[in-house]
C-alpha cells in the first residue's frame, strides 16, 4: 500500500515541487498545510505515515509543530525541511523528535532516500 | 583540544549536579521509595561522569561510575537503598565537593584516593549479584577471581589506544555483562550539509541501542564541525552487529559504515585502527553537551561581566561630566539628548546588575547537609525551612554569603536550639526549627536566620560585658537591650557561661560582622529568652553603582547612599536638645541622636556662625534613625563607587569614593559607621 505523506510548508510552490517527486514515485500525499497549526489539524484527520515539514512558517513554526505532534504521536515520523543556514533550528527539531532532515535546495534522490529510509518499517 | 576554556563551565554545571546529588540524597534518607529521586541522582552522577571524564579528572569520573553503578541496581529494584548506602553516597559527595575545591583553586582534581570509597560501592553491588549472577550463568559465575583477571587483561589490551580510566572501566566492565562493544566508523557523503546535525542523528539513533562511550573527534569537536567526513565512536550495547547495522542504514546521507567488535576475548583486540581518545577525552554524553549549547541561556565568565560593569561606570561618569557643564541647560537638544542618555545609562546599569544577579539558592542548597550533619553531631532534631531562595543577588556577594551563613546556622544548632528533652520539658515540639529567609526591601537584599531555641539572656550579656571590661557597670545599665545585643559581636566577645551553660553564644561572631560589612552590609539580633534567636543580614543589592545624595560639609561634597536615608529637613537649631554631651532631637514621636558631619569629618574650620535653620538628613540603620547635620545639598545622582585601596582600608566611615562630573572626588559616607 502507498505510503500516506503530509506535505508542510508556506510556500505552494515547494508543496508542489516535493508533491510532484513524491507521488511520481509512488506516494500518496494525503494532505497538505501552510502553517503549523493547519499541520497539526491534518494530521489528526489523516493520520499519516510520515510528515515533511518545513521550519519556518506563520502562526505556528514548524518546531513546535513537531513537539505537538509528537504528543499526539510519539512515534510520528516527521523529517523536517529547511533552508540552509538555519543550524540551531534543525537540531532543535532534531531533539523535538524530528527523524531526519533535508535541506533546500534539495535533489530528488535526497528526498526520496529519505522518505524511503523514515517510512521504513 | 584545550580543556582549559571550559573549566569555568565544568565547575559551575559539576556545582549545580553535585548540590543537586546531595540535596535529594537528603531527600531519600526521609523517603527511599521515591524513584524519581534516585532517577535525579542517578543522571546527575552521570552527567558529573560525562563531564569529569571530558576534562581528564579520572578520580571523579571513576567514582561517579561506581556511584551511578549502586543507584542503577537501587533503580532496578535489586539493592535497598539503605541508610548505609545513603551514608556512603554523602561520602562520596564529600570526596567530589573537595576534588571540585581543588579544581578551583589548582585546576587539577588533586592526588586523592577514591578507592576506598569505590570498594565501599562495589561491596553493596556484589552483594545484590552474587545470587543471580550464579544461577543464571555458570560461565560468568565460576569465580570473581577470574573476573578480575579477565579484567585486568582488557584493560591491558585496551590501553593500546589511549583511553582514560573511566572509559577503560566501562568497556571491560560491559564485556564482563555480556555486552557488545562495538567500534563504528561512519563516513558521510561528500556533499553532506550540516555534518553536525547529521552526526547528531547517528548518535541519537545509536544511543537508542546502548551507550556512546567514546568518539573520535569528541563530541564537543562533532558538535562544533570540527571533522573531516568521517567519525568514529563506541558503542556499548546488547544488541548485536545486525542491529546497528539495521539502525544505521535507516539514516541518510551517510556513504559508507564500518562496524568492528571490539572483542573482550581475542588476544589482540581490533581497535588498533580507531585513533579513539589518543589527545582527547571524548564525553559519552552526546545529549547533555549538545542541549547546554542549545538552551536559551549562556554561560558568561564573571570577569567579563566585572569589565562590563566598569565600562558602564566610566559612561554614567561622562553622563555626569556632562551634566555639570551648565552651559547645557540652554541648549534645549542638547538637554534632550543628556536626559535620554541618562535613562539609557539608568537601564543600562540596571540591565548589567540583573545579568549579575544569581539566585540565594545556590547558597541555601548547601544547608541542609550541613544541618543534617551538625544534626546527627548533637543529636538534635532540627528542621530547616527555607524560604525566598529564589531571591537574586549579585554574585560577587553570594560568593563571600556562604561563610557568614555557615557559621550563623552552626551557631543556632550547636547553641540556640535545645536538647530534645529540653524542648519537650519546656512544652516545645521535639523538633527545632531553623528559617532561612532572604527577601528584598528597597534597595538592600535582607537574609535572616532565625532559630526557635533557647535564645540569649540578656541580663547575663551585661554581665559578661562588664566582666570583660567592654564598658562600665554604669553605662550598661543605661543602654538599651539593642545596644546591648551589639555586643556580641564585639571581637573579645567569646565564651563559654555567658550566655548559656552550653558554652558562649557569640563566638566568632566578630568574624560574621567583619565578613558582612565588607560587604557594606549590616547584621542585626533579635532574640528573646526561651523564644529563639534572629539573626538580619542586609546587604546593598549592588556594589559598585548606587544612587547618592552629593552634601556639602564646610566646602567638601560627600555622597550618602540614598538606600539609608529616610527624609530631608530643616530644623531650627533650639530644637536639637543636649543630653549629657550627647545631641538629640526629636523626630516622629521619638528622640534620635544628631551627628554634626562638620565635626565628626574635621572639615576645616570655616567660622561662619551657624546659622539658625539646619539642614538635617535622617538616616536609617537597621531599625534606628539618626539625623545628620550639613551645610548644604548639592543634588542627587548616580555614583561610580572607586575602592580606596588597601592603605585607606582602615578608615571605616568612608566605604569609598567616587568621581563626580567636573573631575572631583567625593567621599562616600558608610552609614553604619557613621551612625
Amino acid at each position: 500500500m502507498a505510503k500516506k505523506i503530509l506535505i508542510v510548508d508556506d510556500a505552494l510552490f515547494m508543496r508542489m515541487m516535493i508533491k510532484n517527486i513524491l507521488t511520481k514515485n509512488g506516494y500518496e500525499v494525503v494532505a497538505e498545510a501552510e502553517n503549523g497549526l493547519k499541520a497539526i489539524e491534518k494530521y489528526q484527520q489523516t493520520n499519516p505515515d510520515l510528515v515533511i515539514m518545513d521550519i519556518t512558517m506563520p502562526e505556528l513554526n514548524g518546531i513546535e509543530a513537531v513537539r505537538r505532534i509528537k504528543k499526539i504521536n510519539k512515534d510520528a515520523k516527521i523529517i523536517m525541511c529547511s533552508a540552509m543556514g538555519q543550524r540551531s533550528m534543525v537540531f532543535e527539531s532534531l531533539q523535538a523528535g524530528a527523524r531526519d532532515f533535508i535541506l533546500k535546495p534539495f535533489q530528488a534522490e535526497r528526498v526520496l532516500d529519505a522518505v524511503k529510509k523514515a517510512t521504513y518499517s | 583540544m584545550d580543556n582549559s576554556n571550559y573549566l569555568s563551565l565544568f565547575l559551575e554545571e559539576s556545582k549545580e549536579n553535585l548540590e543537586n546529588i546531595s540535596r535529594n540524597l537528603l531527600l531519600l534518607e526521609k523517603d527511599s521509595q521515591d524513584a524519581s529521586i534516585i532517577d535525579d541522582i542517578f543522571r546527575s552522577a552521570h552527567t558529573l561522569k560525562g563531564m569529569a571524564s571530558t576534562m581528564g579528572f579520572n578520580a571523579m569520573a571513576s567514582l561517579t561510575h561506581s556511584m551511578e553503578n549502586v543507584l542503577d541496581e537501587v533503580r532496578k529494584n535489586k539493592l535497598f537503598l539503605s541508610p548505609a548506602i545513603i551514608d556512603l553516597l554523602l561520602q562520596c559527595y564529600d570526596f567530589l565537593d573537595l576534588c571540585l575545591q581543588d579544581v578551583e583553586l589548582t585546576g587539577s582534581e588533586g592526588e586523592r584516593d577514591a578507592s576506598e570509597l569505590k570498594q565501599g560501592l562495589l561491596s553493596f553491588i556484589s552483594d545484590t549479584q552474587a545470587e543471580p549472577v550464579q544461577e543464571k550463568e555458570d560461565k560468568k559465575g565460576q569465580a570473581k577471581a577470574k573476573d578480575k583477571q579477565e579484567e585486568a587483561q582488557i584493560v591491558e589490551h585496551i590501553s593500546d589506544v589511549d583511553l582514560d580510566v573511566y572509559q577503560k572501566d566501562i568497556i571491560s566492565e560491559s564485556g564482563q555483562q555480556g555486552f557488545n562493544t562495538f567500534n563504528i566508523k561512519i563516513q558521510l557523503v561528500s556533499d553532506c550539509l550540516l555534518k553536525s546535525a547529521r552526526a547528531y542523528i547517528v548518535f541519537r539513533e545509536l544511543e537508542t541501542l546502548g551507550e556512546i562511550v567514546a568518539s573520535n573527534p569528541s563530541a564537543e569537536d562533532i558538535e562544533e564541525e570540527q571533522f573531516g567526513n568521517t567519525f568514529s565512536v563506541i558503542l556499548v550495547t546488547t544488541s548485536d552487529v545486525e542491529a546497528v547495522k539495521h539502525v544505521l542504514d535507516l539514516v541518510t546521507e551517510l556513504e559508507s559504515v564500518e562496524i568492528t567488535q571490539i572483542s573482550t576475548e581475542t588476544e589482540k583486540p581490533v581497535v588498533n585502527d580507531i585513533e579513539v581518545g589518543k589527545h582527547q577525552k571524548a564525553s559519552p554524553q552526546k545529549k547533555t553537551t549538545t542541549s547546554s549549547k542549545l538552551g536559551k541561556s549562556i554561560r558568561v565568565d564573571i570577569d567579563r561581566l566585572d569589565s562590563l560593569m566598569n565600562l558602564v561606570s566610566e559612561l554614567i561618569i561622562v553622563k555626569n561630566r556632562i551634566q555639570s557643564e551648565n552651559s547645557y541647560e540652554q541648549d534645549k537638544n542638547l538637554l534632550e539628548s543628556v536626559e535620554y542618555l541618562g535613562r539609557v545609562t539608568t537601564d543600562l546599569h540596571e540591565t548589567v546588575m540583573k545579568v549579575r544577579m544569581v539566585p540565594v539558592e545556590i547558597v541555601f542548597n548547601r544547608f541542609p547537609r550541613i544541618i543534617r550533619d551538625l544534626a546527627k553531631e548533637t543529636h538534635k532534631s532540627v528542621e530547616l525551612i527555607t524560604e525566598g531562595s529564589n531571591t537574586e543577588v549579585d554574585r560577587s556577594i553570594i560568593d563571600e554569603l556562604s561563610e557568614p551563613l555557615i557559621h550563623l546556622i552552626r551557631n543556632s544548632i550547636d547553641h540556640g536550639l535545645e536538647t530534645k528533652e529540653e524542648r519537650i520539658k519546656n512544652g516545645k515540639p521535639e523538633t527545632g526549627y531553623i528559617y532561612l529567609r532572604a527577601y528584598h526591601e528597597g534597595n538592600n537584599v535582607v537574609i535572616e536566620v532565625e532559630d526557635d531555641g533557647q535564645g540569649l539572656d540578656i541580663d547575663k550579656i551585661r554581665e559578661k560585658i562588664v566582666k570583660l571590661d567592654l564598658a562600665s557597670e554604669e553605662t550598661i545599665k543605661e543602654t538599651d537591650d539593642n545596644q546591648v545585643m551589639s555586643f556580641i559581636f564585639e571581637p573579645g566577645f567569646t565564651t563559654s557561661d555567658a550566655v548559656t551553660n552550653i558554652s558562649g553564644r557569640g563566638v566568632g561572631l566578630d568574624v560574621v560582622k567583619t565578613k558582612i560589612e565588607a560587604l557594606g552590609g549590616i547584621v542585626d539580633i533579635s532574640t528573646g529568652k526561651s523564644k529563639g534567636t534572629k539573626f538580619t543580614i542586609r546587604l546593598p543589592l549592588t556594589l559598585s553603582i548606587i544612587k547618592a545624595l552629593l552634601v556639602k560639609v564646610s566646602d567638601e561634597k560627600y555622597a550618602l547612599p540614598l538606600g539609608s536615608i529616610a527624609e530631608i529637613l530643616e530644623v531650627e537649631s533650639e530644637q536639637i536638645n543636649k543630653l549629657k554631651e550627647q545631641e538629640l532631637i526629636q523626630y516622629r514621636g521619638q528622640l534620635i541622636p544628631v551627628i554634626r558631619l562638620k565635626k565628626l569629618l574635621k572639615t576645616p574650620e570655616d567660622n561662619i556662625r551657624e546659622p539658625d535653620r539646619l539642614i538635617m538628613v535622617i538616616v536609617k540603620k537597621g531599625e534606628r534613625h539618626f539625623g545628620l547635620v550639613i551645610d548644604d545639598l548639592v543634588g542627587q545622582q548616580e555614583i561610580v563607587i572607586k575602592s580606596l585601596g588597601e592603605y585607606l582600608a582602615d578608615i571605616q566611615i568612608v566605604s569609598g569614593a567616587t568621581i563626580l562630573g567636573d573631575g572631583s572626588i567625593a567621599l562616600i559616607l558608610d552609614i553604619n559607621h557613621v551612625a
